[in-house]
């Protein structure tokens, strides 16, 4: 049996049961004429094949307590991260904080000076890290 | 030139600058931990709020917030 022959001969089963109809094989429009007992010999011998496959290795069923062991260490990882990160963004902000506000108030003139800056330079820094993202 | 009566930072009570720094810094600490939590500059947000208050917690709703729940 040719290539074509073998893959329309493997959709017609399909397609009779009213199977799906984007088949790849459903772009051949030349119809030979396969014969149903050589799809049904296909169709048995495959599923024999698979039977023979399935029955070498037994189907695991995950262990639940495994599964939670997994998620709880997950969990537990992710937990660190956070506080550490949230630790370390605190303590910077506490010594930036510190250090704005005392620039402030013996350098007022610096107040408006950072609110414009603020104002114009982080929606450029967002605008560019949203389109460094975009293009990744 | 600031005139004698224009209120200076330096006139501010201590209480009102703490408070200030309490403001800004829980500002800060919230939009670090949901910028974190959505993936969007954590770090970024975060310090752009212990600058300005309440211009980033507006502008993170309006960019972050309300295009998420639109999802």
């Amino acid at each position: 049996m040719k290539k074509r022959d073998r893959r329309r001969s493997d959709a017609e089963p399909l397609r009779e049961r009213g199977g799906r109809e984007s088949l790849p094989t459903d772009s051949f429009d030349d119809r030979n004429g396969s014969e149903p007992a050589d799809d049904l010999a296909v169709v048995a011998s495959l599923r024999e094949s698979l039977d023979r496959l399935d029955s070498l290795e037994p189907a695991r069923v995950p262990d639940v307590r495994t599964l939670e062991h997994l998620l709880t260490e997950r969990r537990r990882i992710a937990n660190r991260r956070l506080k550490r990160e949230l630790t370390l963004f605190v303590a910077v902000a506490v010594l930036l904080l510190t250090g704005l506000l005392s620039l402030y108030a013996n350098v007022p003139v610096m107040l408006p000076a950072m609110q414009a800056a603020a104002v114009t330079l982080v929606p450029l820094a967002l605008l560019r890290l949203r389109q460094g993202k975009g293009e990744k | 030139m600031p005139t004698a009566n224009a209120p200076q930072l330096d006139d501010l009570p201590l209480v009102a600058w703490i408070g200030l720094a309490l403001l800004m810094l829980t500002q800060s600490v919230w939009l670090f931990l949901d910028a974190r939590k959505r993936d969007r500059f954590p770090w970024l947000w975060g310090l752009w709020g212990l600058i300005q208050f309440p211009l980033p917690t507006l502008v993170y709703v309006w960019i972050v917030i309300k295009p998420f729940r639109k999802k």
